[in-house]
């Protein structure tokens, strides 16, 4: 069943953490909030999860309400960062302890149990306690745990951020395969781009206790809606407009966008400026010229002065060692009408 | 030998000062003279009291031990002992566990008051509290007299009441401290497995304070089985080990006796101190510095029904002490009800002598022995000389020693003309030595972690400009950590003032003191002058805690725990 | 509290050197109070005379003094059961001595070789509390045998006779005046009404006085002083005749500090012990006074004797180990 969140506004104390935040998780997927910290990512998971109540505002699951409905009642999965075992539990304990807390049949818990170990490949340390385990293993019993009792919703709050790097890849994709196996409806809270652009389905990009843009990862990427969201997925290069809606000019050059300008801040993604050899014309060509390179092996970064514009400095990459293109060079740069984006 | 002693050790060499006042030498003489302490102090009375245990007039033996085990009034006597013992420790661990809960885990209101309330105890001898329940609930005591309720509270019930409410502040700091820490997304976890909170309850608060539990068991029943006011006063014709061994030691010098029940009641403090390497060594995995703090949520039925329950405790931790006063400031209770304070005039044996001496001693202890605490956990902490080991071993042995144990083993040691110290015997000094030894364990590991804490870094950089080691203490460790000193200094005191069963060995005409004295006054039925003497001695531990209070707070410390 | 009296008590204590020349420990089993009275007198006379007080009950200082034999740590035995300190074991650890002015303590009151004379003693009395006799419903009982009415079930308290000589007396003086049959029938009848067998001579009477028990089985003294006090309770010596002790001093032959130890022992028989002796005891051995009014307000006779039972206190003092024995057998709980 679809989640729908519609109007969540929370406060504590004074400050405001969600604030008249909707928002729909099709049924199945897998959805990311994102967002730096203290943005509300983490406040609307718990809210969902029914750990703290909204001040307002109603949680859907499918038709029914559950606003008021206890989190013990909701039968949702949860996932914390880590430390969240039982440590007095071993793991196969700890997987069973809400099939124990539904009154499941010994038979059957033990069957489920079984099958919940194998599933996160760790029947070998069933008898361990979590203090035994290391990090990722003990994750792995989390998420076994929580998806033991059939929950309709599995909420992982920042399960990957207090592992290591390598631990944190390959969970990454075994969490992305068992949730698609499953087929079963997914919010994870992450403050890592790179994690919800792998992981997600949709991706809800959070700012100041509100929804900036959700959407699927190419959506994001592609359309941003804000500076904040283009900002944050990926880095983008952003210019200060002159009348966009009548003339759009940067400096000195006219524009050519695809659609009429709404705000005056354009975006433009480093690999969408192309350094125009002579002759080759593009929908906006600018006279630039290189202040810096900084090679990084497959590619190199270069920091280049407009000459229309020269207060607002551009970034943009060349495949490899990009031989020729030192500090002092001048050249043109080309950047298609349909790349420039509309940022509010 | 770290990096940084050696180079200091270097440099004492090329300034080619006499050993002794280079780091090394320093290092050595301090951890021999804390050894040679502990040896005289601590190793000496206990093994005496082995000893002593397995003399016979027909040479070593087990002739002592057989001879109390054929006394079927040995056997009625544990009995009593453990089943009083085991009750009130029950109760008070029960009780106390669902008074901290509430202090920890819910909001209930007026939290700073609850919890100094049922630290009153702590605050007088233990056999207050029968002196209070007597007056309360005694055959004539204000409930059956005014109230027209027919009690009879002497003996079994009255023991294992008392007991419960004198150990149930020791319990209480135990449980307050397990319950102050958890994990909330443990409990969230559970919560969203879809745990009620009884299973909650059951399930993780529960097992992740077993520990504190099992701790609070072990000190309450210890405290329990080896109080004898308690069970003088109220007991009736019920006794107990402790109170045949005050009666037949004290009152008849039957030290054999005396030694046989002391390696009894020995043998629980070992048991415990191989369970707790077990405990210490497991609890350290509960809590790790990426916990998220449990916070309370609001429930207002979960607060009703708690705050009822510690308002009640508290009406009768107040009310033991009240009564208390009330009897010692009437002139004639319960018959004649009109102001008095003729009981405080204590025109008894050496008058209010005692109570100086007590406050003495408290002051002396307090010095002595937070310095003592202090040598003890530097030469661990930071000496590495071949005594650390042992002398850390050392330092932590008397928690698990009986105070009245203890207090037989220096009378045993002390009290002979073989030993060259005898002349310590009847002195103020040996029961000052007795009160810092008694207490040592605690002392030494509140210095130990305040040291850990703070100066690693700071001694190390010190070291590099040039500072030695003693100068390193005096101008840095010193000045961050007195505050905890001093918090120590009045753990010491308060013990001091208080403690009953440890010196009741050790109390000759001229060292009487003042818990020793209300014993007797309420020993020979002086109920007001023993309220009138409880009441200076509660009296002197509240002022010493204001003045203290008031030290830290001028000089800007407020975090120091005081009682402990 | 006397603030003057702190700050010296302190200052004298943080001065304290050790031992004056003259300073003695004395051990004695006189009631707190009445020995701290004495001791202001003797300081009075003898101010340069420093005396340490140890106050233990009968049998408590009879076996404090018989462990610390090998290493005795008193100079003087003062105002101890005379039925005890005849026992082997302590009249061993004595030296002979005849105070300066001995001949004012009659014969009979003194040991034929010297090693301790007795100026004082007390007799055995119960205190009854009226109020709560009122309140039972009971009368007042006037003599041992009174107190085997069942109506006084539980409602009865007495001295522990092991470590309190009041106790000691009580029994003794049952058995002398029953024989040995009849006495412990007698006692163990007794038992059934008993509440509590307490350690301390003078605290069943406090217990009554408090009005935790209607009958404390106690001394004279304490009962005299609890009726000024003006606790609702009178006194009552046995119809059958009051059992009684006597209170000997004796010189310690380990003294270290024999003369001081002998001026204190003096001072035991001069004209101004004996004057204090008559304000706080009823039984004087030294002749020539007379009791105080309060004391016969309070139920004494001019003649203590005419209450008292005539004390064989050889067969006392000799008995005292079987007979404690015995008791302890059948009644210690």
């Amino acid at each position: 069943m679809d989640i729908r969140v519609t109007g969540l506004t929370k406060n504590f104390g004074s400050t405001t953490a969600l604030s008249d935040v909707s928002l729909d998780v099709p049924e199945g997927s897998l959805t990311c909030f994102l967002g730096p910290s203290g943005c509300g990512k983490t406040t609307l998971l718990r809210v969902i999860a029914g750990l703290e109540e909204a001040d307002a505002g109603q949680i859907l699951l499918g038709d029914a309400d559950l606003s008021r409905t206890p989190a013990r009642d909701r039968n949702f999965g949860v996932v914390f960062q880590s430390y969240s075992l039982f440590p007095n539990l071993t793991a196969a304990q700890n997987v069973a302890y809400g099939l124990e807390c539904r009154r499941w049949s010994k038979p059957d818990t033990r069957r489920r149990v079984a099958e919940m170990l194998d599933l996160v490949h760790l029947d070998d340390q069933r008898d361990k306690l979590p203090a035994q385990m290391s990090g990722g293993q003990q994750q792995r019993i989390a998420i076994a745990r929580a998806l033991a009792p059939h929950p309709s919703l599995l909420l992982l709050d920042e399960p990957l951020s207090a592992l290591d790097a390598k631990v944190r890849e390959e969970l990454r994709q075994e969490i992305r395969a068992i949730q698609q196996r499953l087929g079963i409806t997914t919010i994870m809270v992450t403050h890592d781009q790179n994690e919800a652009l792998e992981m997600a389905d949709q991706i809800v990009v959070l700012n100041g206790g509100k929804v900036e843009q959700a959407g699927s990862a190419r959506a994001l990427y592609d359309r941003p809606r804000t500076r904040f969201v283009a900002e944050f997925i990926g880095s983008i290069n952003t210019f200060t407009v002159q009348d966009p809606q009548t003339d759009p000019h940067l400096g000195t050059v006219r524009l050519r966008t695809s659609q009429p300008l709404e705000s005056s801040t354009l975006g433009v993604r480093p690999e969408a400026i192309k350094v125009l050899d002579d002759g080759q014309e593009a929908d906006n060509v600018f006279a630039a010229t290189i202040e810096k390179a900084t090679f990084l092996g497959n590619m190199t970064v270069l920091h280049a002065r407009l000459e229309a514009a020269p207060d607002q400095p551009v970034v943009f990459e060349a495949h490899g060692p990009a031989d020729g293109l030192e500090p002092g060079r001048k050249l043109r740069l080309g950047i298609a009408a349909g790349d420039l984006k509309d940022l509010a | 030998m770290s990096g940084a002693a050696r180079t200091a050790a270097r440099r004492g060499e090329r300034r080619s000062l006499p050993a002794l006042t280079s780091d090394r030498g320093i290092a050595l003489l301090l951890s021999a003279i804390m050894a040679g302490l502990m040896l005289v102090f601590l190793v000496m009375p206990v093994a005496a009291i082995l000893l002593r245990s397995l003399d016979t007039q027909a040479g070593p033996g087990l002739g002592n031990f057989t001879a109390t085990f054929a006394d079927p009034r040995f056997w009625d006597l544990l009995v009593n002992s453990l089943t009083v013992s085991l009750l009130s420790s029950t109760l008070a661990v029960g009780l106390a566990y669902l008074y901290a809960y509430a202090l920890q885990r819910s909001n209930v209101p007026l939290k700073p008051l609850l919890r100094i309330v049922v630290m009153m105890p702590l605050f007088a001898p233990s056999l207050v509290q029968a002196q209070g329940l007597l007056l309360l609930l005694g055959r004539n005591g204000a409930f059956n007299r005014f109230l027209g309720f027919d009690l009879d509270i002497y003996g079994f019930w009255g023991v294992a009441l008392a007991n419960t409410l004198y150990t149930f502040p020791y319990a209480f700091l135990i449980l307050s401290a397990a319950l102050a820490v958890a994990d909330a997304r443990v409990y969230e976890s559970a919560t969203m497995l879809g745990a009620r909170p009884g299973r909650i309850f059951r399930t993780v608060t529960l097992p992740a304070t077993r520990y504190g539990i099992a701790a609070a068991v072990f000190v309450t029943f210890s405290l329990s089985v080896t109080d004898f006011g308690n069970a003088i006063v109220i007991g009736g014709n019920f006794s107990v080990l402790a109170t045949e061994i005050y009666n037949k030691v004290i009152g008849q010098g039957q030290f054999a006796l005396g030694a046989v029940i002391g390696v009894v009641l020995l043998a629980p403090a070992i048991v415990s101190k191989l369970l707790e390497k077990r405990i210490s060594s497991r609890q350290q995995a509960q809590m790790t510095d990426k916990s998220v703090p449990l916070t309370t949520r609001a429930n207002r039925m979960r607060d009703l029904v708690l705050s009822g329950y510690c308002y009640a405790v508290m009406i009768v931790f107040l009310a033991i002490p009240g009564i208390v006063a009330t009897a010692s400031f009437v002139k004639l209770w319960p018959y004649n009800m009109a102001f008095s304070l003729k009981h405080y005039a204590f025109d008894v044996q050496n008058g209010t002598e005692p109570l100086w001496n007590s406050v003495y001693v408290a002051l002396a202890t307090a010095g002595l022995g937070v310095t003592i605490a202090t040598v003890s956990a530097i030469v661990v902490q930071k000496f590495r000389t071949p005594l650390s080991g042992p002398l850390s071993f050392l330092a932590i042995l008397p928690s698990s020693i009986p105070g009245m144990v203890l207090g037989l083993g220096y009378v045993l040691a002390f009290n002979n003309p073989a030993n060259p110290l005898n002349m310590m015997y009847g002195t103020l000094a040996l029961i000052i030595f007795l009160y810092v030894y008694y207490n040592h364990a605690q002392a030494f590991l509140i210095a130990s972690t305040s040291l850990k804490q703070i100066s690693s870094s700071f001694d190390e950089a010190s070291t590099m400009l040039g500072g030695g080691v003693v100068r390193t203490f005096f101008k840095v460790t010193l000045p961050l950590l007195w505050p905890t000193l001093l918090g120590v200094g009045v753990f010491f005191f308060m013990r001091a003032m208080v403690s009953l069963s440890a010196v009741i060995f050790l109390i000759t005409p001229e060292t009487q003191v003042a818990a020793v004295s209300v014993l007797q006054l309420a020993d020979r039925g002086a109920v007001n002058q023993a309220a009138a003497f409880s009441m200076c001695i509660m009296a002197i531990v509240i002022a010493c805690l204001l003045i203290v209070r008031l030290v830290l707070w001028l000089a800007g410390a407020k975090s120091v725990t005081l009682i402990r | 509290m006397d603030s003057k009296l702190c700050i010296t008590a302190l200052v004298a204590l943080l001065l304290s050197v050790p031992a004056a020349a003259d300073e003695i420990t004395v051990y004695t089993s006189y009631e707190e109070d009445e020995a701290a009275r004495f001791l202001e007198l003797a300081k009075k006379d003898m101010p340069d005379l420093e005396v340490n007080m140890l106050r233990l009950s009968t049998g408590e200082l009879a076996a404090r003094i018989i462990a610390e034999k090998a290493n005795p740590q008193h100079d003087v035995i003062w105002g101890f059961a005379a039925s005890t300190i005849v026992t082997p074991q302590i009249e061993e650890t004595l030296e002979a001595y005849r105070p300066k002015g001995i001949d004012a303590v009659p014969k009979e009151f003194r040991a034929a070789d010297d090693k301790w004379f007795a100026v004082t003693g007390y007799m055995a009395a119960f205190c009854v509390n009226d109020e709560r006799l009122e309140k039972l419903g009971l009368e007042k009982p006037t003599s041992w045998k009174d107190l085997l009415d069942p109506k006084y079930k539980g409602e009865i308290v007495m001295p522990n006779p092991a470590s309190s000589g009041t106790g000691y007396i009580q029994v003794s003086s049952l058995l002398q005046m029953m024989g040995e049959d009849e006495g412990w029938a007698f006692l163990e009848k007794l038992d059934k009404n008993v509440a509590q067998y307490i350690k301390s001579g003078s605290k069943p009477c406090h217990a009554a006085s408090a009005g935790e028990f209607a009958v404390g089985a106690s001394y004279d003294m304490r009962a005299i002083k609890n009726i000024e006090e003006g606790y609702p309770i009178s006194m009552v010596t046995p119809a059958e005749g009051s059992g009684n002790e006597l209170e000997a001093n004796a010189l310690v032959a380990t003294s270290n500090n024999k003369e001081a130890a002998k001026r204190f022992l003096d001072w035991t028989v001069t004209k101004t012990a004996a004057d204090a002796y008559l304000e706080w005891k009823a039984i004087v051995t030294i002749p020539g006074g007379t009791m105080p009014q309060r004391f016969l307000d309070a139920g004494l006779p001019q003649d203590t004797n005419s209450v008292l039972h005539p004390t064989d206190f050889k067969a006392a003092a000799e008995d005292r180990k079987d007979i404690i024995a015995t008791w302890q057998e059948k009644f210690e709980r």
